[in-house]
């Protein structure tokens, strides 16, 4: 029988207008509903038909999921708003400069538009066996196809594979992270709120998901605190291209330094492990000593200690030293080399 | 293929062809609610329904009376054998059905490292079982049958003679320990292929070792295997605590059961046991027990 | 379009009085040939201009029948069909036209060389009779073969940390013979270069070997080059030298452009690492990383298990 990649499959399209009617829709849909936000994960799962939802819940009129408001300690953020109002939004950019630049770093302008905060957050896995609908792990079967001594692998992980070897490969959450953002979440038991570290899980625990939510669970907003506001920060993506892709490899740290000693820090990477790896170790190694080039590399060492490579993405070991390092302790100037 | 339908689940190979993947996990279910369903059927059955057994004539007293106190049922060396046997089983099946059905966490290690105690010992099992022990006592005979056609007559309210004392295992624990092998067997030998699917110490990784259909095949048999042990272990469990039968629980752990509750059901000539006056036993050979 | 220019230069016609009718084979216009072989300037101009030839000679015809003397003694320009000697004494283009159309015959497409192609004779006589027509098979001399050149030059700057490169600067210098159109060349030599950069830098298709299947079935997985992947400003040059082998003295440029970009960008980042680190394209943070790891031998994959 032809396998038809074409037309998305019909569905019930559900838009309400409240955090409390959504989130009793996904509850009463369980299994069978799925979460519309920005559109851009779910539209390439619809439109090849590997994804078939009975019941699609779009978030888009739901005005109390929008917009960054100020809190008491810091600010929230609405799991609606768009990447490109994140990048704009002026409180951001002057106190939490670090979400800003991962934020304009995501893919293109037109996916910025449309794409939110909550959704980059959220993403799916892009390995592109599980994203042709292969039937991995990831999908409910038994295999990884990308975990074969020929299969093709450059972009999946290096830390924390266990059976899946898929990597989480949004850009905001290793930020989130280093800014110590809280996630909260709208559940059938109320709300609850966990550390932006404890939202993202790996394979070991459920195999089929990249983040904690479960049917009936809505993602509301994001909290920042107000502790790492104005901190030293630094993110850098690396990626083919300079604009649309996924990043093969990020880093984002926020620094308080006095005196030439870092004070506190808090580093996080993604896209080497099925989730954002916050680097504890690093934190630990590097607190007290000053944000040089060669505490960088003590850090970057430490960092990958552990690391499995596969067939094709050994090169992910010496970038995620290297960007640790420039995490610490900056970019050097460039040296002509010849 | 199509009888396999309802209770797996399938999905298109790369290549687009459908294949199964796995038992649908509702079985899980029916398995538990089977298991639970016949424990409290027997127990409702034994408890206002079941006659008091009646077997046919004692032996004679001179046998009788070489009988001892203690009548050595399980060597340690089997006795240690089935602990270890069951505690693997028991983390075999939690690793297994827990993440499905409650709480997730890391369960595949400790699923193969445990798959590897259970194959490891079961091997022991079968040559230990079958040049040490007494090999054919596990296997119904010539009798077992008769007396289950009589047995049967009986219940019907037909006349029959009744059924003799058993050996070392009565009929239903010998048609038991049959089903426990096809059923755990199935388990251990698709267990022992998929360690090539994980990355352990035994094998290198070798996903692609079968076809998707033989995968997918071998996973449903594992899977088929797996809810079936959860309805076999169920009510292995329950005859193990029954009141009745708690002298050989005991003996299992022990490795002796009384002379009372070995001449309530057994027949010293079915099975012969070491005596204090073996040498002025009936002069059949002593199998080691 | 461009190719066509060179009937419009053979009769002196200004570029932009000329209306260039194509693409519709139902309204009888003739078949071009394919683009094929690289040769499509080079073949294009050479038949516009045999073409353009034919029809000079039937307008000096015509003129020596109306108005007396040889056909040789005409010229045209301008519209018209001139006596060289007497410029006053000609007839322009639309009265000549005319007369081909009374004349019949070799004039107005109902006759045309055996030469010609079938198709071309079937399309002249479906539009004969309609005013002069020019219709030619190029028999034109030709002695080798025709091939176009180019010589680019790149500068790129690599993040030895990261393994990512920024072009800086990309020159391609191209010998396509007699330019036709300078902005179009441009645009062929930068767009063909952005083509070659995407080659080198970032495209690539991928199959999984065991199952033999695309896995790179997205845009986003193949990866198209971006304009911010290109340098913010290049420049272009061209030789100008006219081919022998072309009246014009053309010649294309096409697929040169693609190649010589990426084969620059390559010797760039070779000359930048010091390291055989291009074995293969694309050239992506990877290869420069594993170069650099393995300090200039070939990359060793490296791998946990057998």
């Amino acid at each position: 029988m032809a396998v038809i990649r074409d037309v998305m499959p019909a569905f019930e399209l559900l838009q309400p207008n409240s955090i409390t009617e959504a989130q009793k829709l996904l509850e009463h849909h369980g299994q069978e509903a799925w979460v519309l936000a920005g559109g851009l994960d779910s539209f390439d799962w619809l439109k090849d038909r590997i994804k078939k939802p009975q019941a699609v819940v779009d978030l888009s009129g739901i005005e109390e999921l929008k917009g960054v408001r100020a809190t008491g300690d810091g600010i929230e953020i609405g799991a609606m708003t768009t990447l490109t109002e994140v990048v704009n939004n002026p409180i951001i950019r002057q106190k939490y400069g670090l979400l800003a630049q991962a934020a304009e770093l995501v893919a293109s302008p037109q996916i910025r538009n449309q794409g939110t905060l909550g959704g980059n957050v959220s993403q799916d896995a892009r390995c592109w066996y599980y994203r042709a609908g292969w039937p991995c792990y990831r999908a409910g079967g038994n295999i990884c196809y990308a975990d074969t001594p020929e299969s093709r692998n450059r972009e999946h992980a290096i830390l924390h594979a266990d059976r899946c070897v898929a990597v989480n490969q949004s850009d905001s959450a290793p930020a989130l992270i280093a800014l110590d953002a809280k996630f909260v979440m709208r559940t059938p038991k109320g709300e609850r709120v966990v550390d932006a570290e404890d939202y993202f899980i790996g394979p070991n625990i459920d195999i089929t998901r990249l983040h904690i939510l479960r049917p009936g669970d809505l993602l509301t907003a994001i909290r920042l605190p107000s502790a790492w506001a104005d901190a030293k920060f630094y993110f850098e993506k690396i990626r083919d291209r300079n604009s649309w892709d996924f990043p093969l490899l990020n880093v984002a740290s926020a620094m308080m330094v006095s005196g030439n000693r870092i004070e506190r820090i808090r580093v996080a990477v993604n896209a080497v492990a099925a989730r954002p790896l916050r680097l504890k170790a690093v934190e630990d190694a590097v607190r007290g000593k000053s944000p040089s080039a060669t505490t960088g590399e003590m850090a970057g060492a430490l960092a990958v200690h552990g690391a499995v490579p596969l067939q094709f993405n050994a090169y992910k070991i010496p970038l995620m030293r290297n960007l640790v390092k420039r995490a610490i302790g900056g970019v050097e100037e460039a040296r002509w080399a010849s | 293929m199509g009888i396999l339908k309802p209770i797996t689940e399938w999905a298109t190979s790369p290549w687009g062809q459908s294949v199964p993947i796995h038992v649908a996990w509702f079985l899980i279910w029916v398995a538990a609610i089977a298991g639970l369903l016949f424990v409290i059927a027997h127990a409702i059955y034994v408890r206002y329904f079941a006659k008091p057994s009646r077997f046919g004539p004692d032996s004679a007293p001179v046998i009788l009376a070489q009988i001892p106190e203690h009548v050595h049922r399980h060597s340690l060396t089997a006795r240690i054998f089935h602990w270890i046997m069951a505690a693997s089983m028991f983390t075999l099946l939690f690793t297994a059905f827990l993440p499905r059905v409650a709480v997730q966490f890391d369960w595949v290690t400790y699923h193969w490292i445990a798959g590897a105690v259970l194959t490891i010992s079961i091997v022991f099992h079968m040559i230990h079982a079958s040049f040490f022990l007494d090999f054919w006592s596990i296997w119904p005979d010539k009798i077992d049958l008769r007396d289950a056609w009589r047995r049967t007559q009986r219940f019907m309210g037909k006349p029959a003679p009744p059924p003799e004392r058993f050996a070392k295992y009565p009929l239903e624990n010998k048609l038991y320990h049959g089903i426990i092998i096809v059923a755990g067997l199935s388990a251990i030998v698709t267990g022992v292929f998929m360690m090539s699917r994980v990355r352990s110490t035994f094998f290198p990784r070798n996903p692609y070792l079968f076809s998707d259909m033989t995968w997918g095949m071998m996973y449903v048999l594992h899977g088929l295997a797996g809810v079936g042990l959860i309805g076999l272990i169920t009510m292995h469990v329950y005859f193990g605590i029954r009141p009745e039968k708690r002298p050989i629980t005991k003996s299992m752990i022990f490795g002796w059961m009384s002379r009372d509750h070995f001449l309530e059901e057994h027949d010293p000539s079915r099975w012969v046991i070491k005596t204090a006056a073996s040498s002025q036993a009936p002069t059949e050979a002593l199998p080691e027990d | 379009m461009d190719t066509a220019r060179v009937a419009a230069e053979v009769l002196g016609m200004p570029w932009d009085k000329c209306e260039i009718v194509w693409g519709n084979t139902a309204h009888s216009m003739p078949w071009s040939s394919q683009q094929d072989g690289s040769q499509t300037t080079h073949a294009h101009t050479r038949a516009n201009y045999a073409a353009g030839l034919d029809a000079k000679r039937k307008l000096q015809e015509i003129a020596a029948r109306e108005l007396g003397g040889a056909p040789e003694a005409y010229d045209v320009g301008n519209g018209r069909v001139y006596h060289r000697g007497n410029p006053a004494q000609g007839i322009t283009f639309a009265k000549a036209a005319e007369r081909a159309v009374a004349l019949g015959g070799k004039y107005d497409g109902h006759e045309v060389s055996p030469q010609v192609n079938s198709m071309t004779k079937a399309s002249s006589q479906a539009l004969a009779g309609q005013g002069l027509m020019g219709v030619a098979k190029d028999e034109l001399p030709y002695k080798g073969s025709t091939w176009s050149f180019a010589a680019a030059f790149a500068e790129v700057e690599v993040d030895l940390e990261t393994g990512q490169y920024t072009i800086l600067d990309y020159l391609p210098v191209a010998d396509v013979g007699t330019v036709l159109h300078p902005r179009s060349l441009g645009a062929q030599l930068h767009g063909g270069g952005i083509q070659g950069f995407g080659h080198a830098r970032t495209q690539n298709i991928v199959y999984d070997p065991h199952y033999g299947k695309l896995v790179s079935r997205r845009l986003y997985q193949n990866k198209p080059p971006t304009i911010l992947d290109m340098p913010l400003e290049m420049q272009w040059d061209a030789l100008n030298t006219p081919d022998p082998q072309n009246p014009v003295g053309s010649k294309g440029i096409g697929e040169t452009a693609a190649l010589v970009g990426s084969a620059a960008v390559l010797c760039a980042i070779e000359n930048a690492i010091g390291n055989r680190c291009v074995v293969r394209t694309p050239v992506t943070p990877e290869r420069i990383l594993e170069a650099l790891e393995t300090e200039g031998k070939r990359p060793i994959l490296l791998t946990t298990y057998a």
